[in-house]
């Protein structure tokens, strides 16, 4: 912490490094922007690569951007010139300016293996994020980062967005270490202006700019539907509407002549398609009323652009790392899959845009899933949600992903909406029941397992720090326990075991590993003490389960109707 | 969802003896295979 010359009040100095991805950069910007309304006393910094440091150096809040040329670093290395230990040195000169400052926090939100090293050199009074210990093994000193760890980076199905578990991290270590907030009522953090270090350079002529353009990514997904039909139909229908085209050098050639064989009025239709610089990407993102794509780097950027998104999901998409957020984005599943018609699909995506666009009419021939996205208000649970136009019946891997989201909400935040906000009646069908009936039992034993636990944990808890030295004890103390420790083995290998019967205890037995491996004490007494509160938690999140289960079972039982309805 | 429970301080971290410069290299060792199976996955 410094002093700010003016007036002596504390500054604090925050690192985020995030090597990763343009879109990892976009939703770290998204949470920096919340907390730097929050606490204007932290200066903000960023450790990035170079190759996806332009956005992060066109803000001008960032105070400083210190970039690794990793493409340079590492390019000798593959091909074999040089080895890893001839590099360091060059490194060690990126790296310094970074080593040599005096952090108080660090976040490191690239979650990769390689970033935890970087984390570790670098000296900060607090550290969220993976970092190394002396010896070598990975840790995570928050909750959120063992979510990551355990849930996120082994793909269980769960349904909060990264944007949402990087701005709770951040700001409950804030809160922590600052002190509460400055109230900052319902301000924005999206903005046509996010990128204010940028000069615009948009190609839509100044007096075209009254019109609704249409930003539209000509991608892999384009190839599915009758990419030509649509841009016809959303031209012929919507007079005030145009169009521009973006996307992948590779498929220069093929819109180019799409557009030749056309008789698409060419003050319509821009083609943009081919590299773009930052600054062009963002001008026309920004300047675009909605775009349609399938891209989570353009997702993510009009999100911060607050440009409306369609984002159309690609097989094996994590949504809730790369589908847009913010309130009223509109999220489409299934085209990749669905085996309809070219043309039909064209129709179906046209009249997607039209719907949320226009209130037009959408018939949905192709079946798509079509989800709108909404910030939830705090006592609804908060964070961001996708849901249907109608809400559907709910498969047992949704179910579980938001008895997980109630779970570690109740953990890392310590409150959650009331049982029945997030799960309505319309959503449970006979399928459903069913399985929810299978888990119950499953639930019952594991709430067992984790009573059980406990009261070894208390024994030895309680054994240990009797103990007057933990090096040197009886024979039979020690004997005790070994047995002790014996008894939490097999705990574990019974979760363990559940997990293989019944899949979201595969879940909660990776999250007690996280936990586990990041205990801070060496002492078995604290150990001990550590592992309880872990156990508790568990114990705790099959409780939820439980009511869960029992909630859900009450939605799936007839209802009474009152005699005064007349049933046609 | 920034409530907090403030019972679960974080503890402070600060490097202690690491090893900086086999640091060094094993960032630059996983650095090397993530981008390798990166370009994998692209292709």
């Amino acid at each position: 912490m410094i002093k700010d010359k003016k007036d002596d009040s504390p500054i604090y100095r925050l690192l985020v490094i995030q090597t990763e991805s343009l879109e990892r950069q976009f939703q770290s910007l998204m949470a920096l922007s919340a907390a730097r309304r929050l606490y204007p006393q932290l200066e903000i910094y960023f450790l990035t690569d170079r190759d996806i440091a332009e956005p992060v150096r066109s803000v001008s809040w960032i105070k400083q951007v210190y970039e690794i040329d990793s493409k340079k670093l590492i390019k000798p290395i593959i091909l074999g010139h040089l080895k890893p230990n001839q590099v360091i040195g060059e490194l060690s000169k990126e790296l310094k300016p970074v080593i040599n400052t005096a952090w108080d926090f660090i976040f490191n939100w690239s979650y990769s293996k390689s970033s935890s090293y970087l984390a570790a050199l670098i000296p900060a009074l607090v550290k969220s994020g993976y970092t190394r210990s002396s010896d070598d093994k990975i840790l995570m000193n928050d909750d959120w980062s063992q979510y990551f760890f355990s849930v996120i980076q082994n793909n269980y199905s769960q349904n909060i967005h990264a944007i949402d578990i990087l701005t709770t991290q951040l700001l409950t270590t804030l809160q922590i270490y600052i002190g509460e907030s400055k109230k900052c009522e319902n301000e924005s953090v999206t903005s046509k202006m996010f990128f204010d270090k940028i000069e615009l350079d948009c190609p839509i002529v100044l007096w075209e700019r009254t019109r609704h353009w249409v930003g539209v990514q000509y991608d892999h997904f384009s190839e599915k539907f009758e990419f030509k039909n649509f841009i016809e139909t959303l031209l012929l229908r919507n007079p005030d509407c145009s169009i521009i085209l973006f996307g992948n050098d590779k498929y220069k050639s093929e819109v180019e002549k799409m557009l030749n064989e056309s008789l698409f009025d060419s003050s319509r239709v821009i083609s943009e398609v081919g590299p773009l610089r930052f600054s062009r990407w963002a001008s026309i993102i920004g300047e675009c009323s909605a775009i349609i794509t399938s891209d989570p780097k353009t997702s993510q950027l009009a999100s911060l652009l607050g440009t409306r998104v369609y984002y159309f999901a690609s097989r094996g998409d994590d949504i809730f790392r790369s589908a847009p957020y913010g309130n009223g984005h509109v999220l489409v599943k299934g085209i990749k899959e669905n085996k309809n018609s070219p043309e039909m699909l064209a129709q179906d995506v046209y009249e997607i845009w039209s719907y949320y666009s226009k209130r037009g009419f959408f018939k949905n021939e192709s079946c798509l899933e079509v989800l709108q996205s909404k910030i939830r208000p705090l006592d609804e649970g908060g964070g961001v949600v996708y849901k249907e136009i109608t809400e559907g019946v709910l498969d047992f891997e949704n179910w579980f992903s938001l008895v997980l989201g109630y779970v570690v909400r109740k953990w890392y935040c310590g409150w959650v909406p009331a049982l029945g906000q997030e799960l309505h009646r319309n959503q449970v069908d006979l399928k459903l029941i069913q399985e929810v009936r299978k888990l119950k039992e499953a639930t019952s034993a594991f709430i067992k397992i984790t009573e059980n636990s406990i009261k070894i944990l208390e024994k030895l808890k309680e054994k240990s720090s009797k103990l007057p030295s933990e090096s040197i004890m009886l024979l039979e103390d020690r004997y005790e326990i070994v047995s002790l420790n014996e008894q939490l083995q097999e705990s574990y290998l019974l979760i363990e075991r559940l997990g293989g019967v019944q899949k979201p205890f595969n879940v909660l037995s990776d999250l007690l590993k996280g936990m586990m491996h990041n205990l801070k004490s060496d002492q078995i007494s604290e150990m001990s003490h550590e592992a309880l509160r872990n156990f508790q938690k568990l114990k705790e999140a099959g409780e939820m389960i439980e009511d869960w289960v029992e909630y859900t079972l009450w939605l799936g039982k007839p209802q009474i109707i009152s005699s005064s309805v007349s049933i046609p | 969802m920034n409530r907090l429970d403030l019972q679960e301080k974080p503890q402070k971290s600060e490097p202690k003896d690491i090893p900086v410069e086999t640091f060094l290299i094993k960032f630059l060792e996983e650095l090397v295979l993530e981008r390798t199976l990166q370009e994998n996955d692209k292709r």
